[in-house]
């Protein structure tokens, strides 16, 4: 244990883990469900519609594009 | 150091719970108000961290997230009746229908 920890502090490995789920739970409501797959669905792939959906959701080009990327299988 | 990956059933648990919210929110258009997610969670907390949400849950949820709003809105009720310009009101647990007295 380091300086500071007590029991109730999550080991190394439980807070990565812990990361993750956080991460991919605010991804799920950012992205409001399924609503972006199909919004991404709707449109072409293209720069110009990953600056679209990034305002529409109000989030990041990166997050956005990550997510059009690895979640919707859009450049393929 | 590497990245853990997330089991598909804890992708599938955590996605449900999102779905919940954002069902309980009525399918908000988007971008997501984060405000409107955290009072949710205020109101009734374990109902979205919970494992299930059966009907029975779901319909007793509503009922204890409305019964809160109106503790600290008391005039909420009155509001929701001029917003929406509501002339009549079905109770059917006291098989009563009120209705406004400007129709005739």
């Amino acid at each position: 244990m380091m300086l500071g920890d007590d029991e109730w502090t999550p080991t190394a490995s439980v807070h990565d883990k812990m990361e993750v789920e956080a991460n991919f739970a605010g991804g799920a409501l950012l992205f409001l469900g399924d609503r972006f797959i199909t919004d991404c669905k709707d449109c072409a792939p293209s720069i110009a519609t990953v600056q679209i959906l990034k305002k529409r959701y109000g989030n990041t080009l990166t997050t956005t594009l990550w997510r059009m990327g690895f979640e919707c299988r859009f450049f393929r | 150091m590497t990245t853990p990956i997330l089991r598909a059933r804890v992708r599938a648990d955590i996605l449900s719970k999102a779905d919940r919210i954002l069902r309980e929110l009525g399918y908000p258009e988007p971008p997501l108000r984060l405000e409107d997610v955290r009072e949710l969670l205020k109101l009734d907390r374990s109902f979205f961290t919970g494992e299930t949400d059966g009907l029975l849950k779901t319909a007793f949820s509503r009922l204890k997230r409305a019964g809160k709003q109106l503790l600290k809105r008391p005039t909420l009720l009155g509001e929701a009746i001029k917003k929406f310009d509501l002339r009549a009101l079905y109770l059917p647990d006291q098989k009563r229908i009120l209705i406004d007295d400007s129709i005739p």
